[in-house]
């Protein structure tokens, strides 16, 4: 567990945390800025498990939150009370890719803010039939970066995209509010975006 | 009367003294802005970076930061808690080009703490 740190990139370190590998890591009431690279880079090669809460991760050069494990490794991410701001503009504040594994790519996101970045939320899967990312945002607010949420199956194509549900959740003041298969609740407040406000390819029941 | 005490038997008692003393344990370790990492980072003679407390602290052991400063990168290779206390900002800020912390901490199975 990393608790109370502030890691401060200075505008010349590379990444706030690096995880290659050890199961879990916890990160907790910390302030990650100023990297070049990612605010949190959790990138293990066998499976792990990431929970950071109540932190703010901003201004750097690449994702703000990044978890990308690779060979066959899953990894399960929990997301709660973090502000993701002004990280890069080609990145995401919070970003869940399953391209590089076999595993499976399971995250939650609540309560948090993911703002003036690329992108806001991310769920990125390796493109095969067997869909490996699912990522849930709920009571979070996603404005003022180009594309406020984004599934893709890698390539550039939706083909076997991911899951990404979203419930009661803001989207707002992006260039693109949702992009890729996102469904919803039904519950979502999704305006003043620059595209059409339409997110919730489709729509689902809570229960 | 006044026995003297052969100073073989005196030395063999040292030594006896000297083997059967525990381990110090080193479950919870403490970093300052005044600590020297030549110190055994206790409270009262802290170390003063995280990577030699994070060193000699056990695994799944704790690392606390007793006051605010900048206590250097850190490579983790061990389950282990790194911490500070509300009202203290302990910071890191990595080399040009290097992370703040790096975590290769191989597989462990604590139920809590990093790695």
């Amino acid at each position: 567990m990393l608790h109370g740190l502030t890691l401060n990139g200075s505008g010349v370190g590379a990444n706030g945390i690096v995880f290659n590998s050890g199961s879990i890591l916890t990160v907790q009431n910390c302030v990650i800025r100023n990297l070049t690279g990612q605010g949190i880079d959790f990138v293990p090669s066998t499976s792990s498990s990431l929970s950071v809460l109540y932190t703010y991760v901003g201004s750097n050069g690449g994702y703000g939150i990044l978890v990308q494990p690779s060979g066959s490794a899953s990894a399960s991410a929990v997301v709660d009370h973090v502000e993701a701001q002004y990280n890069g503009a080609f990145a995401y504040g919070i970003a869940l890719d399953g391209h590089s594994t076999s595993g499976l790519v399971n995250g939650t996101v609540t309560d948090s803010v993911s703002s003036n970045n690329g992108g806001g939320f991310l769920v990125l899967s390796n493109g095969t039939m067997a869909i490996n990312g699912n990522l849930m945002v709920m009571r979070s607010l996603a404005a003022n970066n180009h594309t406020g949420l984004q599934s893709s199956a890698g390539a550039g194509y939706d083909l076997n995209a991911p899951f990404l549900r979203i419930s009661q959740t803001i989207v707002t003041n992006n260039v693109i509010p949702c992009s890729g298969l996102v469904q919803s609740y039904g519950d979502n407040t999704v305006n003043n975006n620059q595209q059409p406000d339409t997110c919730g390819g489709g729509l689902i029941q809570k229960e | 009367m006044r026995t003297a005490i052969p100073l073989t038997v005196l030395a063999t008692a040292l030594a006896c003294s000297t083997a059967s003393a525990p381990a110090q344990a080193r479950a919870r370790v403490f970093v300052a802005s005044y600590g020297n990492d030549s110190n055994p980072c206790t409270f009262g003679s802290p170390c003063k970076t995280f990577q030699q407390a994070v060193n000699v602290v056990d695994a799944a052991g704790e690392v606390t930061a007793i006051d605010s400063a900048g206590f250097g990168p850190i490579n983790i290779t061990k389950a282990v808690t790194i911490t500070s206390p509300d009202g203290v900002e302990a910071g890191v800020v990595p080399v040009a080009g290097g992370n703040a912390i790096d975590i290769n901490a191989g597989q462990v199975t604590q139920s809590c703490c990093t790695g």
